[in-house]
């Protein structure tokens, strides 16, 4: 079966599962949303009118099959809260989250494969100690302790870095980046720790391989070793673990959009969880799910361009 | 050696992160002082940003959700009456009024000149069909508070006679609140305006709404005709911003990022830091008393035998809850109003003063052993130190944290014994017995009590009102359906280049805010 077949098959199967299961889980809750959403004066009444209006006195089943027949006509239904449509909610708060993301992501593949590969040049020696030392900080380190950190630091004391908020990218790059600097920083800490402990492992593995000391024997420059050796051996590893975290990355932005003050999909979360905002926790949920779907996808795919043996012993 | 002395700087790097952490902006130093309001040169141009925990969800005062809209809509909508800290009621857009000796009926006196920013005439038509709308709306949050307003008699462009069904002698109290916003006509005939997400130009206050970004922010422009208060909207842009987080409220004012911030006074921890963020820096700390309680909320119907209450309030220490806890921050009181605000007892005596003796004698007479309190998860410190109060009489806590919605609905549904929360003024002292006893579901049922509710509030002579009032102050003790704690201050965090933010505050609770006279200084001092 093809990646694109596998995925066909398993997106629908994966929504239904992932938005059942949400949807089952806040109706088990305990809680009214309609108590919250009829204000601090309303009457029973009052609550029932708005429990009837969201829909909220109809069974389950009934609730969960009137948003999926909404789905199908893309009507992700309308917010409790903020009366807005929920695909317009979530398309308002994506590019702060979208930013974020990627920024980090960036400085997690950077920082954390150029730690893991320096850290080999001589293993068991002080660069390789240093990048232990990091790496189990970076990983050990809450990332909302560093987010408030690298306030104190930048924000509060130097006066070099904007504390909160988001400046869109569209009203200039550098008040973006600017903005985006220390939040991204902190959310990639810890994917950056993992991969350089990761990127650390499977290099010297493949340092450790016959052809690679044929290669050096040959008096192949280092250099070249790693990138033409190297890199597509032990990539493979790297990608994989890569791909989890990014989506464990996505669910970090919760933290640091609220650390940074920063409104995306993040605070968005919360906001609607702790608001019991059915509709927008399910678009958000059905999002995550597509976009881990898709990373899943890139990561199966880009095993191909990094080494082509894999597709063929899965072939065979 | 090496690896030793490696350790060490290490250990001397973490050292030196952790104290800059800890201590990095806070020194010693004076609290800066609030610029003169008589002398300040205001910059009529100035931009000011505030953040705080009120969520903006919409403009509607009749259909407000919660009172935290208030802050968003009063820069909008002007009100008949306005409260000051303390409770006085001064006029606003109207001029005077008079209430009839018997009390059932007011006449009042409209302000001329005025005109709502989509230019129609603010008159005594323009009242009725607010006040209607306030009435008629079949989700109106107000019409509870205008039941006894029986009809509107125009007897001039700009003069109306109010008649009640019954004596009403708080109704301009009531018209301070949303009660008493005053919406255009036009805006309110529009079938299509939907005021929760666009007031537009709606209000007659100093402030139109440039951008809505409903539970994020709302930004305001100044209204570009002269206000008809030459004191209201001193400043070019306005913003007011939802921030949950307190840290990040407090890094962004700290950071000069915003102008103004809430501290959440709940939170003692919060109050302590804002206090060091003050200290010699260029932020105040404006702090002033609110008739807000902390107060652990009773579920009468799980908790019917009054040697229960009783055990409960007695064998709660609010003195050393507010010593020892908020240190200052909330004072400790066993009445429902606070010192300085209307109803209070001056010569009240405690029913069931603090006395654990005592108060495990009625538990375990009443055979009771076991008690819950639901809370918004990440406020333990009350909870918890009540849990320990009533360890020492022989009562077992069960602490059932929860979201707002999850406490708040465990609550108002019988599911569990108490809720920890505060209870705010709801107008009138009667009112606010009435919503206490009543509407906010502790499910107490006392035809006394309701009869002492009516008798306050149809009160005219203001001995019987003080006498009824103080009736009616200790009736709500003696019931014990609820465990008075302390009132709480409120501290917010401002610019000292703020001017009239103390103003602002009026006390009603501790986020509430009414920005329309803050301004900035300019850069040039009168000579």
């Amino acid at each position: 079966m093809t990646t694109l077949r596998r995925v066909v098959i398993t997106t629908p199967i994966l929504f239904l599962l992932v938005t059942f299961s949400v949807f089952a889980m806040m109706a088990a809750a305990p809680g009214d949303p309609a108590i919250d959403l009829a204000g601090q004066n309303a009457t029973d009444e009052d609550v029932a009118r708005v429990r009837a209006e969201l829909g909220l006195d109809r069974s389950f089943l009934v609730q969960y099959w009137n948003w999926l027949s909404g789905v199908f006509t893309g009507d992700f239904g309308t917010s409790y809260s903020r009366r807005q449509p929920v695909a317009e909610l979530i398309a308002s708060r994506l590019e702060p989250t979208l930013s974020l993301a990627l920024v980090a992501i960036v400085v997690a593949v950077v920082l954390g494969v150029a730690l893991g590969v320096l850290a080999t040049v001589r293993p068991g020696g002080v660069l390789d100690r240093i990048v232990g030392v990091v790496s189990s900080a970076g990983i050990a380190l809450p990332q909302f302790w560093v987010g408030m950190l690298l306030v104190m630091v930048f924000a509060l004391t130097l006066r070099t870095m904007p504390a909160t908020g988001y400046v869109p990218l569209s009203e200039g790059v550098a008040p973006w980046a600017a903005h985006i600097v220390l939040p991204a920083v902190a959310l990639a800490v810890m994917p950056a720790a993992e991969l350089a402990r990761h990127t650390r492992g499977s290099v010297l593995e493949v340092l450790d391989k016959d052809h690679i000391l044929t290669a050096r024997a040959k008096g192949i420059p280092t250099w070249r070793i790693y990138t033409m050796h190297v890199a597509r051996n032990a990539g493979i590893p790297i990608v994989t673990v890569l791909g989890i975290r990014i989506a464990q990355l996505l669910g970090g932005t919760v933290v640091i959009e609220t650390v940074f003050g920063i409104q995306g999909l993040g605070t968005l979360t919360i906001d609607s969880v702790l608001g019991r905002d059915i509709p927008t926790i399910l678009g958000i949920v059905a999002l995550a799910a597509a976009v881990v779907l898709v990373i899943n996808l890139l990561v199966d795919l880009s095993y191909r361009f990094i080494d082509p043996r894999t597709v063929n012993r899965v072939a065979a | 050696m090496a690896v030793h002395t490696s350790r060490r700087l290490i250990g001397a790097a973490a050292l030196a992160v952790t104290m800059l952490a800890a201590g990095c902006g806070y020194g010693p130093g004076s609290a800066s002082e609030a610029p003169d309001p008589g002398t300040a040169v205001l910059d009529r141009e100035a931009d000011l940003i505030a953040a705080t925990t009120a969520v903006p969800t919409g403009f509607d005062p009749h259909r407000e959700r919660t009172s935290g809209e208030r802050v968003y809509y009063y820069p909008v909508f002007d009100r008949l009456t306005r409260a000051e800290t303390g409770g006085d009621i001064v006029p606003m857009l109207a001029d005077s009024w008079e209430t009839a000796p018997d009390a059932m009926s007011m006449r009042m006196s409209l302000r001329k000149g005025v005109e709502f920013h989509d230019g129609s005439p603010f008159d005594a038509s323009a009242l009725v069909a607010s006040i209607t709308r306030a009435q008629q709306l079949p989700d109106s949050v107000v019409a509870p508070f205008l039941t006894t307003l029986e009809r509107i008699e125009i007897v001039g462009d700009h003069e109306v006679v109010l008649h009640y069904s019954a004596p009403t002698p708080d109704m301009p109290t009531v018209l301070a609140g949303p009660a008493g916003a005053m919406i255009s006509p036009a805006a309110l005939a529009d079938p299509t305006r939907d005021l929760r997400v666009d007031p537009g130009t709606a209000g007659t206050g100093p402030y139109l709404v440039d951008k809505f970004v409903p539970s994020q922010s709302v930004r305001y422009v100044r209204a570009a005709e002269e206000n008809w208060d030459p004191d209201a909207g001193q400043l070019a842009r306005l913003e007011i911003r939802f921030i949950a987080d307190d840290r990040t409220r407090d890094s962004a004012i700290r950071a000069g990022e915003i102008d103004v911030s809430y501290v959440n006074s709940v939170v003692a921890q919060s109050v302590r830091q804002a206090q060091l963020a003050a200290q010699g820096s260029t932020l105040r700390l404006v702090d002033v008393p609110t008739s807000q309680l902390a107060a652990l909320w009773i579920q009468s119907d799980r908790l019917p035998d009054h040697r229960v209450r009783e055990a409960l309030v007695r064998g709660i220490d609010r003195d050393a809850i507010a010593d020892g806890y908020y240190q200052g921050g909330c004072v400790p009181s066993a009445q429902l109003p606070r010192e300085g605000f209307p109803g209070y007892v001056d010569d009240f005596v405690d029913p069931y003063p603090y006395d654990p003796a005592k108060a495990r004698e009625l538990a375990a007479e009443a055979g009771w052993t076991r008690f819950e309190i639901s809370y918004t998860a990440g406020r333990e410190a009350l909870p918890v130190i009540v849990a320990d109060n009533l360890a020492e009489i022989g009562v077992e806590t069960v602490l059932r944290p929860g979201t707002s919605i999850e406490a708040l609905t465990a609550f108002r549904t019988a599911q569990s014994d108490s809720f920890m929360y505060s209870m705010a003024s709801e107008g009138t002292l009667a009112d606010t017995v009435k919503w206490t006893t009543a509407d906010s579901r502790l499910s107490y049922d006392d035809p006394e009590l309701a009869a002492l509710v009516e008798q306050a509030s149809r009160a005219v002579d203001p001995e019987d009102r003080e006498r009824i009032n103080a009736q009616l102050v200790t009736a709500v003790a003696e019931a014990a359906i609820f465990v008075p704690i302390c009132h709480y201050n409120t501290y917010f965090l401002v610019a000292s280049d703020v001017v009239g933010f103390d103003e602002a505050l009026n006390g009603e609770s501790q986020f509430m805010m009414d920005l329309r006279y803050v301004g900035r200084v300019g850069e040039a001092e009168p000579s």
